[in-house]
């Protein structure tokens, strides 16, 4: 097994896309059943079930080793100039991890009918007297050992970035954007997942060791494991989007001739500002569960402070934009995928900022307005990144250019699909539809039919996906200049990133540490360039 | 793979022999060779092309990952001058808006533009059209207009779009037809009458979370006017 991270960025690559359709196809059986009002299709519990791994796909089996894995694992020694990561065998330990963790997961949803208790797996719910199978004890060892997998991976990347640097100077000027933000999602990681470990071992100890934790009448509480969950869950959607931060910031100024993206200090301190007030918010989950008034008001805001350094990051990309010469014809398909995110991303805020008052929560909470502003957030922010990333690097990766029109008719159809699918989720929420329901009124038929109808077009998108890559793979159109691939890491003094190689990426690189030389401008500012000797 | 460092013979204007090229920056791929400066030493085509297939490197390695890519990407640029820095200094040809000059030139020298390339360093009024327009394909691929006509990429976009989505449609259309086991537009709770009873209801127990109901006047019992 290899210890080369190009090659274990690549294994999560695959698994994170393997995994990425089995959510998908997860989505296309809900919104088959949803289709249509009354309990058609699926058993009630089965459709929880579906629902639950879905979610557990999505969440911890696509996005995190897609963006932090894939994207992580190839490009941080290589933007950072170095020959691979500080502890290959621990990253090598780390995918065999998160492998073994998906093969628990899997092992959960096909046993005993599945986990029928929300990813979230509140208690009592989850508790031995209401699922006695070994579903819950699965999902619960498959986070554990995908909790272990992250945190050795994030200390990985840590160690890493801190030591390994070119010349371990100027670490706020030297260091591109997806560094940065991979550096505020493994501290997010490491800090937050052991919190989750704790919770889920706490479940265990309840479910099979006789403990009360979870029991009022054992003298515990149910709203701890909500505590414990959401006090990891919120960092964990930071972890989910903070890479697609970075990968945007690249693309975007790739795509708009910038030499890096606009406001590139303020960019990073968002990011860690984003980083560290995702620790503060973890109670606008739980506005219904019976917090006192004065702490509701804490975390509203809270929430919507950070609302504020989300609102440089848009606003810096949409300064990067301008000023950038956009033409059908020369702009890259990863563009489009950035622009969409942009765009897409902010409606999500939009609707995050009105959850995030605990009064308007109240009403909207556990409805379908909450499953709009996550999927916007999400579906169209992380996967739209992922796929903009993807295409980004795909010629960097093999070497071979795909055809223009279909990737940029994946993104259309995937565009039209989501956006389908998602945005009358709004309506349904506001008109009064539960989230994870089965079964609902007569009178949002006509919306969940569009949404159904959405997400049977973003099923479809996914075939034009596949097909993209088979006929790239099929003519194999070599790219001879690698030029659209380079991004930022190059331009800051740091020399060639991620681009100066001859494509395809080979397998060792940076196998001598160049010479870092400092000048000096005649204003005593440092101008810094590489080279090699 | 095969080594990183992109060795290719290069004519740096006037004839010059270079024993290994870096890129303009000066910086390597895997750092593994040395690069060394090209020497200026007078010598004829004749030596120099019989240098150039002496000391060509050797081809890669048949096997691999990729190596029919490698082959193909192995000299890149071939005899084409360098005539730029191009974008950060890589030595490569680009058509770009935003960096409009290419590091190299898009053909190789051939016979036959020798002695444009003299004429051309003359004064320019003494070019003839034809002249000038061979220099220019000689060093760009296309003109700006070409660049910039559209290729019907747009076009493209719309049929597979349109495409997708008539399909979206059909497997929807087919799902309502065959799977869905009845007609939600049938339901008895949508209608008229079901729907009006139901309405009663919700007036009667005053759910509107406003105070008071906007439309239904609860003290005529009417809706309002």
């Amino acid at each position: 097994m290899s210890v080369n991270h190009k090659d274990i960025g690549t294994i999560y690559l695959y698994m994170g896309f393997w995994s990425g359709l089995i959510g998908l196809s997860l989505s296309h059986c809900m919104r088959v059943e949803l289709n249509h009002p009354g309990e058609w299709l699926l058993g009630g519990y089965t459709y929880h079930s579906i629902m639950s791994m879905h979610a557990f796909m999505m969440i911890f089996f696509f996005v995190m080793p897609t963006s932090i894995g894939g994207l992580g694992n190839w490009f941080i020694p290589l933007m950072l100039k170095t020959k691979d990561l500080a502890m290959p065998r621990l990253n090598n330990l780390s995918v065999w991890l998160q492998l073994g963790s998906l093969f628990l997961m899997m092992m959960a949803f096909m046993s005993s009918g599945g986990l029928g208790c929300g990813w979230t797996m509140y208690p009592p719910l989850s508790s031995i007297e209401f699922m006695d199978g070994i579903p819950v004890d699965l999902a619960v060892f498959s986070l554990h050992m995908a909790g272990m997998s992250s945190i050795a991976g994030s200390i990985n990347f840590l160690v890493t970035i801190f030591n390994m640097r070119l010349g371990a100077l100027f670490f706020m000027h030297l260091n591109p954007m997806l560094i940065w933000t991979l550096f505020g999602t493994s501290i997010l990681l490491v800090t937050s997942v052991p919190v989750l470990a704790a919770g889920l071992t706490l479940l265990i100890l309840d479910r099979h060791f006789s403990t009360s934790f979870y029991y009022p009448e054992g003298g515990g509480d149910p709203i701890l494991w909500q505590h414990l969950f959401w006090f990891f869950g919120h960092p964990e959607v930071y972890i989910l989007i903070l890479p697609a931060f970075g990968v945007i910031s690249h693309i975007l100024s790739r795509s708009s001739a910038k030499i890096h993206v606009f406001g590139k200090i303020g960019m990073s301190w968002a990011s860690m500002g984003i980083a560290w007030m995702g620790f503060l918010v973890w109670g606008h989950h739980m506005f219904v569960a019976g917090l006192d008034i004065d702490t509701r008001a804490y975390f509203t805001a809270a929430t919507l402070m950070i609302a504020v350094p989300t609102g440089v990051k848009v606003f810096n990309w949409i300064a990067t934009i301008y000023g950038g010469m956009y033409r059908l014809k020369a702009t890259h398909p990863s563009t489009f995928w950035a622009l969409g995110f942009v765009l897409l991303f902010t409606v999500g805020g939009l609707t995050g900022v009105i959850l995030a008052n605990a009064a308007l929560s109240t009403l909207l909470h556990d409805s379908y307005y909450v499953v709009a502003h996550f999927h916007y957030v999400l579906s169209m922010g992380a996967v739209f990144a992922i796929f903009g990333g993807f295409w980004f690097w795909f010629p960097f990766w093999t070497g071979m250019v795909p055809r223009k029109d279909l990737v940029l008719t994946h993104f259309c159809l995937t565009f039209i699909g989501v956006n389908c699918t998602f945005f009358p989720m709004h309506w349904l929420g506001l008109t009064g539809m539960p989230r994870r329901y089965q079964d609902y009124p007569e009178m949002h038929t006509a919306w969940q039919a569009i949404a159904s109808a959405g997400g049977y077009c973003s099923f479809l998108a996914m075939g034009m996906f596949f097909a993209t890559i088979w006929e790239v793979f099929l003519v194999e159109r070599p790219l001879i200049f690698p030029f659209f691939v380079r991004s930022e890491s190059e331009y800051y003094g740091t020399g060639a990133g991620e681009g100066n190689t001859v494509l395809p990426c080979g397998s060792h690189t940076n196998g001598q540490l160049p010479k870092f030389v400092i000048f000096k401008h005649k204003e005593k500012k440092p101008y810094y360039c590489t080279v090699i000797m | 793979m095969a080594s990183g460092l992109l060795r290719v013979p290069v004519i740096l204007g006037r004839r010059t022999l270079v024993t290994s090229v870096p890129r303009l920056s000066g910086v390597t791929t895997t750092g593994d060779e040395v690069p060394v400066v090209g020497i200026q030493v007078p010598v004829t085509e004749e030596e120099n092309s019989k240098w150039l297939l002496e000391n060509n490197p050797p081809a890669p390695a048949k096997k691999g990952r990729n190596a029919h890519l490698r082959e193909k990407l192995y000299t890149v640029i071939g005899n084409r001058d360098i005539v730029g820095p191009g974008v950060s200094g890589f030595a490569e040809y680009i058509e770009a808006e935003e960096f409009p000059f290419p590091a190299v030139r898009f053909m190789e020298p051939y016979p036959e533009i020798m002695p444009l390339l003299e004429k051309e360093k003359g004064d320019w009024k003494n070019l003839s059209i034809d002249e000038k327009k061979t220099l220019y394909r000689y060093s760009y691929r296309q003109t700006l207009k070409e660049e910039y006509t559209p290729e019907g990429l747009g076009k493209r976009l719309l049929i597979g779009t349109l495409f997708g989505l008539s399909c979206t449609m059909i497997y929807t259309q087919i799902t309502i037809d065959y799977i869905f086991p009845w007609d939600p537009r049938a339901a008895r709770t949508r209608q008229a009458d079901w729907q009006g009873v139901h309405l009663g209801k919700l007036i009667a127990q005053n759910t509107s979370y406003t105070p008071g109901d906007p439309y239904w006047d609860y003290d005529k019992g009417e809706w309002r006017k």
